[in-house]
């Protein structure tokens, strides 16, 4: 969702073993805590199940599942850990990450934010959600 | 001393002169290399001066979770992103330990539109050195470490080898696909 004149972006943010995460909220239809385990089937996935944290696997205190909004066309939902807050972001604090990172797998980001307490990653559910294809 | 001078004296005075402005031609002619020395756990290292943009402090590096275990993570440089690359992985090193990352610098290495940070233990040195005085590596040095590196030169009686900037990007590239 944008906010404003086109010029900040809302941003749902959210931590996995200390590092800091934000999906903007305009791709997210509802977030609800974790109840159960998720059952083959149900369609949600762990955020490390996705994307590897070089091996370890991380102790989930708080898990949120984050439903996808209609317009990303994706089914199942995303389970990550720690939500913070929702934040606007202005877009000039917005950057591309590094094009010679290199991923084991897939690329989940679209950006990296600047903020005045340090960096968060921003992440594209749509293609995560895709990935799990 | 006597009187007598040698009737060849001023023709061996030429000679010497001769090789003396030779010997001056070829040092002139010959390249120099600036290299800046490192030390990366334990080892130093040179990569040459040309391909190092900056020298900064390392601070926070922001691990970027699902990226290869060569990349360390991000840092904010200038308004841009920059990667920070995990050298003494990427070279067959012990592994970088997280007590070393906040008493290292990271070196801002660039080719061409190409850029990465480097972890580095600290920064030695900036020295200049003839061409020459590059040596090629000794057999017995590890496969990898060769790929990487354009030979060595002694430095306080060390074999320092000298980092292939060009080589690091294409093997990254190689990686990023």
């Amino acid at each position: 969702m944008t906010s404003g004149p086109h010029r900040e972006l809302s941003l749902l943010m959210f931590q996995i073993l200390g590092t800091r995460l934000g999906i903007e909220t305009g791709q997210i239809a509802c977030a609800r805590p974790l109840q159960a385990p998720p059952e083959v089937g149900d369609g949600l996935c762990y955020f490390h199940e996705r994307v590897a944290f070089h091996g370890v696997v991380p102790d989930y205190r708080s898990p949120v599942i984050l439903h996808p909004a209609a317009h990303l066309e994706r089914r199942g939902g995303l389970i990550v850990d720690q939500l913070e807050t929702i934040r606007s972001v202005e877009r000039r604090a917005i950057f591309r990450l590094p094009r010679r990172l290199a991923f084991d797998g897939i690329n989940p980001y679209w950006g990296v934010a600047r903020l005045e307490e340090g960096l968060l990653l921003l992440v594209d559910l749509a293609r995560l959600l895709h990935a799990r294809a | 001393m006597s009187d007598r001078v040698d009737p060849h004296y001023e023709e061996i005075v030429a000679d010497t002169e001769q090789l003396r402005n030779q010997e001056q031609i070829v040092n002139v002619e010959e390249e120099s290399l600036q290299l800046v020395l490192f030390k990366l756990l334990e080892q130093r290292f040179a990569i040459p001066g040309q391909h190092v943009r900056e020298l900064m402090a390392a601070g926070e590096i922001v691990y970027v979770p699902g990226t290869t275990e060569l990349f360390l993570g991000v840092v904010p440089v200038r308004g841009e992103i920059a990667s920070v690359l995990d050298l003494a992985r990427l070279l067959g090193l012990t592994t970088t330990s997280s007590s070393k990352v906040h008493s290292s610098r990271i070196l801002m290495v660039v080719q061409g539109e190409m850029s990465t940070g480097v972890l580095v233990d600290r920064v030695e040195d900036i020295i200049n050195i003839p061409e020459s005085a590059i040596q090629p590596h000794l057999s017995s040095l590890d496969p990898q470490l060769v790929q990487l590196t354009d030979g060595q030169f002694l430095f306080d009686a060390h074999p320092t080898p000298v980092l292939n900037v060009a080589a690091i990007f294409q093997h990254l590239q190689e990686l990023c696909g």
